[in-house]
C-alpha cells in the first residue's frame, strides 16, 4: 500500500487554469521573495477563506530567473481573483515590482508553447 | 433539535479541564450531547475512568485511537468496540486513514488531513467510508490553531474532503475537538464552517445534530444487544 493517496480519476479532479505572469522590477527578483509577496497580497486582499478556495500553486521549477516569467496553477473559476491580487503586489524583497499577467491556459504544455518560448517540448514533465 | 459535539478532550489525557468544567461550559453553550473522547493506553484505563450521568445533558464516553501501525489499530478497535459508545480514529497517516475507512466498527475518522499537504483522502478511502458508514470529521481546532497560509491550506483540504464525502454519501460530523473549555464553541456556530466549506445550510446543521445523534443511537442499540446476549450466555 502506498503512503500517499491515489491520484483521483479525471472526473473527480479539480479543474485547473495556469496563469502566466511576468515580473517587472528594478532588480531581478528571487523566487522565494516573489512567493512571499504574492501570498501576502492574497491573504491581505482576499482573506484566508477565499484564498483556500483558489487552490493556488506557484510552480517553482517553471519560474525563469532570466526572463522573470512564471506560472501559477489555480482553480478554473477563480482566475479573476488571482489577477486582482497579483495586481496589488507592490514589492518583493527590497525592490519595487509589478506583476503583469500575460495569459491564461488550460495546460502547462500550451503555456510553455505559447508564452514561455519552449521550442522543444519532448522533455515535458 | 438536539446539538451534539462528539470530540472533546478532558484532563484524563491531553485536555486541560476536568469533566465537570467541560459539562458546565457545554450547558452554557446549549450543547445537548457531548462526546468525551480521550486517549487511553489500555482498555482497563478506559473502563476505570470516572463516568457520570446527568439528566440535562447526554454524555457519551468514547475513545480516540492513535495507532502507529495497522495491526495495532485493528487490535485496539476490536478490544474496545464492545465497551465504548463511540470510537474515533486519529487520522493523518494515509495508511491509517485507509484502514479505518475499511472498518465498520469505527464511527468517525478524525482529521484525515492533519499535518499533511494533501487532503489525506482519495476516492478509494471515500468510497470505503461511504460503504462502511465511517463518518468524516470536520475538526474545528485545526482551523482555530492554524493561521494565514497554513489555515488556507487546511480549509482547502477540508473542502476537498467534503466534496469527496458528498460524492460517496459519507456521513459528516463537525466537532470542536477542544483541549480546553475555551476551545469549545456552540454547535450551530461550528455548522457555519461546514456551510462555508461546501455543504448546504440544512446539511451543515445536520453535521452537528441528526448525524451524530444517529451514530450514538445505533451504537447504543448495538451495545444493548450485545449485553443482552452476554447475560443469556451466563444463564
Amino acid at each position: 500500500m502506498k503512503s500517499q493517496p491515489k491520484i483521483l480519476p479525471p472526473s473527480l479532479r479539480q479543474k485547473k487554469r495556469y496563469i502566466i505572469f511576468k515580473v517587472l522590477s528594478e532588480k531581478p527578483v528571487e523566487y522565494m521573495e516573489l512567493v512571499q509577496s504574492i501570498w501576502r497580497s492574497l491573504l491581505n486582499f482576499l482573506g484566508e477563506l477565499k484564498t483556500s478556495e483558489l487552490n493556488i500553486w506557484i510552480i517553482k521549477n517553471l519560474f525563469d530567473q532570466k526572463t522573470q516569467r512564471g506560472l501559477i496553477r489555480c482553480s478554473h473559476k477563480e482566475v479573476e481573483y488571482i489577477r486582482s491580487a497579483l495586481a496589488l503586489v507592490e514589492e518583493a524583497g527590497e525592490t519595487r515590482v509589478l506583476i503583469k499577467v500575460e495569459g491564461v491556459t488550460g495546460t502547462i504544455k500550451s503555456a510553455k508553447k505559447k508564452y514561455l518560448g519552449y521550442k522543444d517540448l519532448t522533455d515535458f514533465k | 433539535m438536539k446539538y451534539y459535539d462528539l470530540h472533546v478532550h478532558t484532563n484524563v489525557s491531553v485536555g486541560e479541564n476536568s469533566l465537570e468544567e467541560i459539562v458546565e461550559q457545554a450547558k452554557r453553550l446549549n450543547i445537548d450531547g457531548l462526546g468525551i473522547t480521550d486517549y487511553f493506553s489500555t482498555v482497563d484505563e478506559f473502563m476505570r475512568r470516572k463516568k457520570v450521568k446527568r439528566p440535562d445533558i447526554d454524555i457519551v464516553f468514547g475513545v480516540i485511537i492513535r495507532a502507529e501501525t495497522e495491526s495495532q489499530l485493528k487490535k485496539t478497535v476490536n478490544a474496545v468496540r464492545n465497551k465504548a459508545e463511540l470510537i474515533l480514529v486519529h487520522g493523518g497517516n494515509y495508511e491509517i486513514n485507509r484502514l479505518a475507512s475499511e472498518m465498520p466498527e469505527v464511527d468517525i475518522l478524525a482529521h484525515p488531513e492533519l499535518e499533511r499537504r494533501d487532503s489525506g483522502i482519495d476516492h478509494i478511502v471515500a468510497r470505503n467510508m461511504g460503504e462502511n458508514n465511517v463518518a468524516l470529521e470536520i475538526n474545528f481546532r485545526e482551523i482555530l490553531e492554524s493561521f494565514k497560509k497554513h489555515r488556507a491550506y487546511v480549509l482547502s483540504n477540508m473542502r476537498r474532503n467534503i466534496y469527496l464525502a458528498k460524492k460517496y454519501n459519507v456521513p459528516i460530523v463537525t466537532t470542536s475537538s477542544a483541549y480546553s473549555i475555551w476551545g469549545m464553541r456552540a454547535c450551530r456556530d461550528l455548522a457555519s464552517f461546514a456551510n462555508l466549506l461546501g455543504l448546504d445550510l440544512p446539511e451543515a446543521i445536520a453535521t452537528v445534530s441528526s448525524t451524530p445523534e444517529q451514530i450514538i443511537t445505533s451504537n447504543r442499540q448495538k451495545l444493548a444487544n450485545r449485553l443482552d446476549m452476554r447475560i443469556g450466555d451466563e444463564l
